[in-house]
């Protein structure tokens, strides 16, 4: 449990900023653009492997017949592999749309809070809880203090 | 890359499946690969039943799968599951122990 930061934000509450951004190092900006290179070469080396596993039980059952059933069992296994690795795929592209219209609703809101905040003489004046404003600032103070959440725990490393 | 790596990397069914099969791949190319490349010499040495190596793989690839387990299934991931399936074959034949 992180301890609760009296800053200058509205919001005195506790914030799991953990999942909501990640901070870019130079590690991972740099493995990021090889990353897909090398799951491409360890997808090659993974059929690779199952074709030559194929092939092999294929040629012993050329001499003992009842192999055609580790042949069968064999491609079915890589069948379930590849959809297994099929749907991990989706299932990521899923997951980073997701994060993209996050993404694109907290700077709408931001600008939205932002414009708020420029029509208003004092922008620390208490708002209506009922107006749309409200929430826009809202959400502009919630992600205000998960990013700095997120860089008071970088620092400290 | 913050925290505790037992809780970023979780264990689930899907991935210990996955795991497993891709060790018990890595398990038949260790049996297999002799017979690839001196496939004269070969086909007529003794060999075991299919399902009795189907079986022996099955069980010698749990523990490589109970071991990564909590890797994601991605074909990095699977092909670290393949080479410890290989080497617990390996190990099993240098051991004389099947």
């Amino acid at each position: 449990m992180r301890r609760l930061r009296s800053t200058s934000g509205r919001l005195p509450i506790r914030i799991f900023s953990d999942r909501i951004a990640t901070c870019p190092t130079p590690f991972t900006m740099a493995s990021t653009n090889r990353g897909g290179l090398i799951d491409a070469i360890c997808l090659v080396a993974l059929i690779v492997v199952i074709v030559t596993v194929i092939y092999g039980f294929w040629l012993r059952a050329i001499w003992a017949h009842g192999y055609y059933l580790a042949v069968a069992v064999a491609v079915l296994g890589a069948f379930v592999i590849l959809i297994g690795l099929a749907q991990q795929a989706i299932a990521a592209r899923d997951v980073a749309t997701w994060r993209d219209m996050a993404e694109w609703q907290i700077r709408a809101a931001r600008a939205a809070a932002g414009q708020a905040g420029a029509t208003q003489a004092d922008p620390d004046d208490e708002i209506e809880a009922n107006a749309a404003a409200y929430y826009e600032i809202l959400i502009g103070t919630l992600v205000a203090h998960a990013e700095q959440d997120e860089r008071s725990i970088v620092d400290e490393r | 890359m913050s925290g505790d790596p037992h809780l970023e990397l979780g264990e689930s069914l899907p991935r210990f499946l996955s795991h497993w099969l891709a060790a018990c791949f890595g398990h038949f190319l260790m049996v297999l690969l002799p017979l690839i490349t001196d496939w004269a010499h070969v086909k007529n040495a003794t060999w075991p039943s299919w399902w009795s190596l189907l079986l022996f793989a099955a069980s010698t690839s749990l523990v490589a799968a109970i071991i990564n387990a909590n890797l994601p299934v991605t074909p990095r991931e699977m092909i670290k599951s393949v080479a410890l399936g290989f080497a617990l074959n390996a190990t099993i034949v240098m051991l004389r122990l099947a």
